[in-house]
């Protein structure tokens, strides 16, 4: 039995192994931008974006409220809109992991909670990517200083610490950003319209 | 009066006329105030217009003389000599709208400054948030509005390249009643990855461990394989791989386990770092609401007979290091997590372990003999952790075949004898107490107390004619710390019960350092 299986599993390899040589440069891309926002936003028959530049009060609001550092004052966010009615808005976030990067996009509902994060790039090898099932865990969160904190509200189970916790941070980051943004009325239009 | 012919041919005059053909939609509403006289020159005017319409339209697009003198050739010369004295006219007109617009321009007011900054500003965001975001971004066009701003950005789309991570155990001690006090740098590992296409990855560890090759120490690969990534759910690996069997021996980053020494039955029944040449299949499988499976099935150069003892099973391995594979194993291991606070696994080991290698034992009546010394191996764990619990239970057993001629090839006699069956399990929790706590900075610190239960025989079952040393039957209780100021960095401590079926016990105070980036 064991022969066979080792036989098998051989030539498995050998059959896909010139599979690997296809030329497909978005395998670690998943979405480019314009198509990331449009499933974010399928009913959407607008897409606008706000640059939100943040002073030294805003910046410093969010880090106490993410729990995490900003990196840049430059944000910008997406709505989707449809009629003039906002379905959600949509950040996107490059941000280191080891030596490289991933970049996520954040989709946020109108009340501030995150309705879904996608990876839409990620350039470390595969294995200390986040699989979808604890990325869900996110979901409806919203950023409060008691929730959205791994290991606690968020377990980290499968011991990729890097990745889970810049995740995580990058997470609080996104909707921290949404929420000083909104109160400071620094979006188009006010969240909720 | 000019001559038409020369006015036409005058580089000016064309200019002007191409010009004025331009504007004409625009000072289409000033043509309202014209006079009667003025209005039957616009008329005419617009009946050039309307007959080079198609003709102008075409060449507008490619905005140089030529073309305009295209244009102006095509205007008949019946048509171009009524209009003489009314082009003059139009050219004052076209003065006045100029100078309108100077006026207006004049007048522009401090509000359109403002947006025109604003415009700038806005070009300047998109461009730096292009950059930030180049991997997502569209592959940039050179016609890009903005100029070469997309295309500079175009190399950070090359997010190919190095990739450096490590992790290291660091003053690692054992304090220990009528032994000698020991303190090692235990491990001090580097990754490093490199991606030579999106699909093709290069990835390894190389460890020191016990700091110098001088004294007792080693540096070896730990791991270096290629991945071939093909799908999610199917991709190819080959190289020297960590075999996938039981949650340690592919996960041992200091801060992803309690306690300051990995769990014994996973060094001594499951010999971790256990890694081998091989090359094989690996995927994760999304099953939605019903969780995710991921799994590792490899054949890999099998474990060799020389090595198995009484005590444990680390000598069995060969580490990739010009290894024999006249036997060749199956190792494979699946993890399913049907929810994120909770993932089971298996794993399992099946190989001969003889390698073609004859007992050379003149005592023994197997002299000569070789033998398959099938040797398989069987685990199951679960891991879980849910608010500031966590916990792991792991069970282990092997069964090895043509244990006495094993027993022949090693010279292993009465109860030094190789087990033919062992079993092993441990079960460890512990409790983030820093969970409670509400962090206000950046990162959450971590401090957990466990307590970890361990019992295993490495000799639960010995071939008839030899016998078991009670000292293998161990159980073993610690109890200690994991404390993490940052989640990058670890600090351990444990005391160690360490018990066996010959009560010959000790005790011992461990602790350690641990870092991982």
């Amino acid at each position: 039995m064991i022969n066979d299986m080792i036989k098998i599993l051989l030539t498995l390899v050998l059959i896909l192994l010139p599979l690997s040589f296809a030329p497909d440069s978005k395998a670690r891309v998943f979405m480019k931008r314009d198509e990331a926002l449009k499933t974010a936003f399928p009913d959407a028959d607008n897409i606008e974006k706000t640059e939100i530049f943040l002073n030294k009060k805003q910046v410093s609001e969010i880090e106490s409220l993410a729990r995490a550092k900003l990196d840049s004052r430059l944000y910008v966010i997406y709505e989707g809109k449809r009629g003039g009615e906002s379905l959600g808005y949509a950040i996107i976030d490059t941000h280191h992991l080891r030596t490289k990067s991933e970049t996520v996009m954040f989709v946020i509902n109108p009340d501030g909670t995150l309705r879904k994060a996608e990876i839409l790039a990620f350039f470390e090898p595969p294995e200390y990517m986040a699989g979808d099932q604890w990325i869900e865990l996110f979901d409806n969160k919203g950023i409060d200083k008691n929730t959205l904190k791994l290991g606690k509200d968020i377990p980290n189970i499968t011991g990729a610490t890097i990745t889970a916790n810049s995740l995580a941070s990058s997470i609080r980051r996104a909707l921290a950003v949404f929420s000083v943004a909104t109160d400071n009325g620094l979006l188009f239009s006010e969240a909720g319209n | 009066m000019v001559k038409l012919g020369s006015t036409i041919g005058s580089p000016y005059v064309r200019s002007f006329i191409f010009t004025l053909l331009l504007l004409l939609p625009a000072i289409g509403s000033a043509s309202q105030e014209l006079s009667e006289g003025q209005k039957e020159f616009a008329d005419d005017l617009a009946q050039i217009r309307s007959n080079s319409a198609k003709q102008i339209k075409k060449q507008t697009k490619r905005r140089n003389q030529d073309e305009n003198i295209i244009v102006a050739q095509r205007l008949s010369d019946d048509e171009a000599e009524t209009q003489d004295e009314r082009i003059e006219q139009l050219e004052e007109k076209l003065e006045s709208v100029t100078n309108e617009l100077r006026q207006l321009k004049s007048e522009s007011t401090p509000d359109d400054r403002l947006q025109s900054i604003e415009e700038k500003l806005n070009i300047l965001a998109e461009e730096i948030d292009n950059i930030k975001q180049a991997s997502v971004v569209e592959e940039p066009s050179y016609e890009a509005v903005y100029g070469a701003g997309p295309a500079a950005s175009k190399v950070y789309l090359k997010d190919r390249g190095l990739s450096i991570g490590g992790y290291g155990e660091l003053i690692v001690g054992q304090v220990r009643k009528d032994e000698d006090n020991i303190v090692d740098a235990q491990r001090i590992v580097l990754y490093f990855g490199y991606k030579f296409t999106e699909r093709i990855i290069f990835n390894s560890e190389i460890e020191f461990e016990h700091a110098t090759t001088d004294k007792s120490g080693e540096a070896s690969a730990e791991f270096a394989l290629l991945d071939f990534l093909l799908w999610p759910e199917l991709n190819l690996r080959g190289g020297l791989l960590l075999a996938p069997f039981g949650i340690i021996n592919e996960v041992h980053e200091p801060t992803t386990f309690f306690g300051v020494f990995r769990p014994s039955v996973e060094r001594n029944i499951i010999p971790t770092t256990w890694r081998e040449n091989g090359v094989g299949i690996f995927g994760d499988i999304d099953l939605q609401a019903a969780g995710s499976i991921n799994y590792r099935a490899y054949v890999m150069n099998s474990f060799d007979a020389r090595g198995f003892r009484a005590s444990n099973n680390r000598g069995l391995r060969i580490d990739g290091s010009k290894a024999l594979f006249n036997n060749i194993a199956f190792v494979s291991r699946v993890e399913y997590e049907p929810l994120p606070y909770i993932a089971v696994g298996g794993s399992v080991f099946l190989g001969n372990t003889g390698q073609d290698q004859a007992i050379e034992n003149e005592e023994s009546p197997f002299n000569g003999d070789k033998f398959s010394g099938f040797f398989q191996m069987y685990e199951g764990d679960v891991q879980f952790q849910y608010r500031g619990f966590e916990g792991r239970a792991l069970a282990v057993y092997t069964s090895l075949d043509d244990a006495v001629r094993v027993n022949a090839l090693n010279d292993l006699t009465g109860d030094d004898s190789v087990g033919d069956e062992q079993w092993g399990y441990y079960l460890v929790g512990g409790y983030n107490l820093l969970s409670l706590a509400n962090f206000t900075n950046q990162y959450a610190q971590y401090f957990a107390p466990f307590v970890r239960w361990e019992q295993y025989d490495t000799q639960s079952s010995v071939p008839s004619g030899f016998e078991r040393n009670p000292q293998n039957d161990r159980n073993e209780l610690t109890i200690g710390l994991n404390y993490k100021p940052i989640p990058n960095v670890v600090v351990k401590i444990e005391y160690q019960w360490l018990d066996n079926q010959a009560d010959d016990s000790h005790n011992q105070f461990n602790f350690g350092l641990g870092y991982v980036f």
